[in-house]
């Protein structure tokens, strides 16, 4: 009984991300600027990836642990490099679609504190 | 292909080309086993371990326990499948028959092909190693690059440390262990502008970790017969103290890599004052 | 089936070599090239070899791919300006 629920509620997972996915794919296409398919292309897959790999470690008893590790490193890692793949393109010099309004990322610009950083 | 090339022969070639590799890829995948998927535990381990004793047993009742056009060598002798978890005292007991081959079998090459990359990073260090350029407007990473590139550092690190201590288990080894280590060192040097580790400390790292290598390698001259026999007891097959002195070596072999590709990475991404131009 | 998969990693993999090699931008014909190291490095997987799949995957898509964008970004000049 168990085991078949949880079996569904994975298949439930896996179509959650796959849906999350595809929407992901279609945002790269529709969306005008780098930020935009940014937004789809990153924050998309994020959810549909780790959704479908939990949806696949509750399927596939035995490996839970590693679809949740994956998961955790992947909610971990892909942020950092959307953040890493917007701030550069920012910082390039990249056209935004016109209707982008307003520009936050003009005023403020982080730096690190003076001697607040060992080393 | 030179640039006044016209064009079309440069496409006609091309097509050509692809013909070419496509039918050469369908011939090599024509041969492969029938089969709906991969299934890791049947297949690689064949060749590898037999993990299922059932199965192993179903085959070579069935003849398929060789692969197809290979005979036995010796017929007089009955094959008895190696059982993970169980097979004791075997000539080598790695698990991974890769590992076993690079490391044990061939051993001398492996030494080679180490000294090769040690040689490589040092060339790479003579040549763009020196006085470090103060360079003016350079983008400061943000705070979340800063923080998000060391804590992933510290599971890639792990990863790679898992990969060559489970050398002789699972797919993998030194060499890319060592990658997967100066990979997350690679995410550091994005973390924060100016991050310098210890070059000096790196190249005698890693020339302890060869160092270790070299020794291993005596001790089996000295207490065995020749360099690089195995000289510790090969233990079950599949646990993690197994294998004999396998797993030592990758040991090396994964810091003597990790420190090297380390060092190339520092000395390719600190800008130098140029001395020639 | 898993012949299908691979027919398809093939063909996208030989599309990524044709646009490393005849890119103009070096740091398309770079990532392409990473590209082609991630399909090549599944295609061992499939011919069952792990080992140099992981080895592959490593080295040839992770680590030399960011040594190449390193020193394009130290050689500082991006692109091929000659015609043709």
């Amino acid at each position: 009984m168990l085991d078949a629920f949880l079996g569904w509620l994975g298949v439930v997972f896996v179509f959650t991300g796959v849906f999350f996915l595809f929407l992901g794919a279609l945002g790269i296409f529709r969306l005008p600027d780098v930020f935009n398919r940014l937004q789809a292309g990153t924050k998309a897959t994020t959810l549909g990836v780790v959704s479908t790999s939990i949806g696949v470690g509750l399927i596939a008893k035995g490996w839970i642990l590693f679809a949740v590790a994956l998961a955790i490193f992947l909610l971990m890692t892909n942020p950092i490099s959307s953040h890493a793949i917007a701030r550069a393109s920012y910082r390039v010099g990249v056209k935004k679609y016109p209707q982008t309004d307003p520009d936050e990322c003009e005023k403020r610009e982080w730096k690190f504190p003076e001697g607040g950083e060992e080393k | 292909m030179r640039n006044d090339t016209p064009a079309l022969v440069k496409r006609i070639t091309a097509l050509s080309l692809i013909t070419i590799l496509l039918i050469g890829f369908f011939l090599a995948f024509k041969e492969m086993p029938k089969g709906s998927a991969v299934n890791v535990n049947q297949r690689v381990s064949r060749l590898y371990v037999m993990k299922n004793v059932e199965t192993a047993t179903k085959m070579m009742e069935n003849g398929k326990f060789f692969a197809k056009g290979i005979k036995p060598l010796r017929t007089d002798v009955p094959y008895t499948p190696i059982t993970f978890g169980k097979s004791k005292n075997l000539e080598d007991g790695a698990a991974n028959v890769v590992t076993s081959i690079v490391v044990d079998y061939r051993g001398f090459d492996t030494l080679g092909e180490v000294t090769v990359l040690f040689l490589a990073a040092t060339g790479v260090a003579m040549l763009l190693f020196g006085k470090e350029k103060k360079r003016k407007n350079k983008t400061e990473p943000s705070l979340i690059m800063y923080v998000g590139t060391r804590i992933s550092f510290a599971i890639i690190f792990l990863f790679g440390i898992y990969i060559f201590v489970h050398g002789h288990l699972t797919p993998g080894g030194g060499f890319p262990g060592g990658a997967v280590i100066a990979s997350g060192i690679l995410g550091l040097f994005l973390g924060k502008n100016g991050y310098k580790p210890n070059h000096l400390g790196l190249k005698v790292f890693e020339s302890l970790s060869g160092m270790a290598f070299v020794i291993i390698g005596l001790t089996g001259l000295f207490s065995v017969h020749s360099f690089l026999a195995n000289f510790l007891p090969t233990g079950v097959i599949g646990d993690l103290y197994s294998a004999g002195f396998i797993g030592l070596i990758y040991i090396a072999i994964g810091m003597k890599v990790g420190a090297e590709l380390s060092a190339v990475v520092n000395s390719m991404i600190v800008d130098v004052e140029e001395e020639w131009s | 089936m898993i012949i299908y998969v691979a027919t398809l990693i093939v063909i996208v993999v030989i599309m990524l070599a044709l646009i490393a090699v005849f890119s103009k931008k070096l740091l398309s014909a770079i990532i392409a090239s990473g590209f082609v190291s991630l399909g090549v490095s599944g295609l061992f997987f499939f011919l069952q070899a792990p080992d140099v799949a992981i080895t592959e995957a490593a080295i040839g898509a992770g680590l030399s791919t960011a040594i190449f964008i390193i020193a394009l970004k130290k050689v500082k000049k991006g692109e091929s300006k000659d015609e043709e």
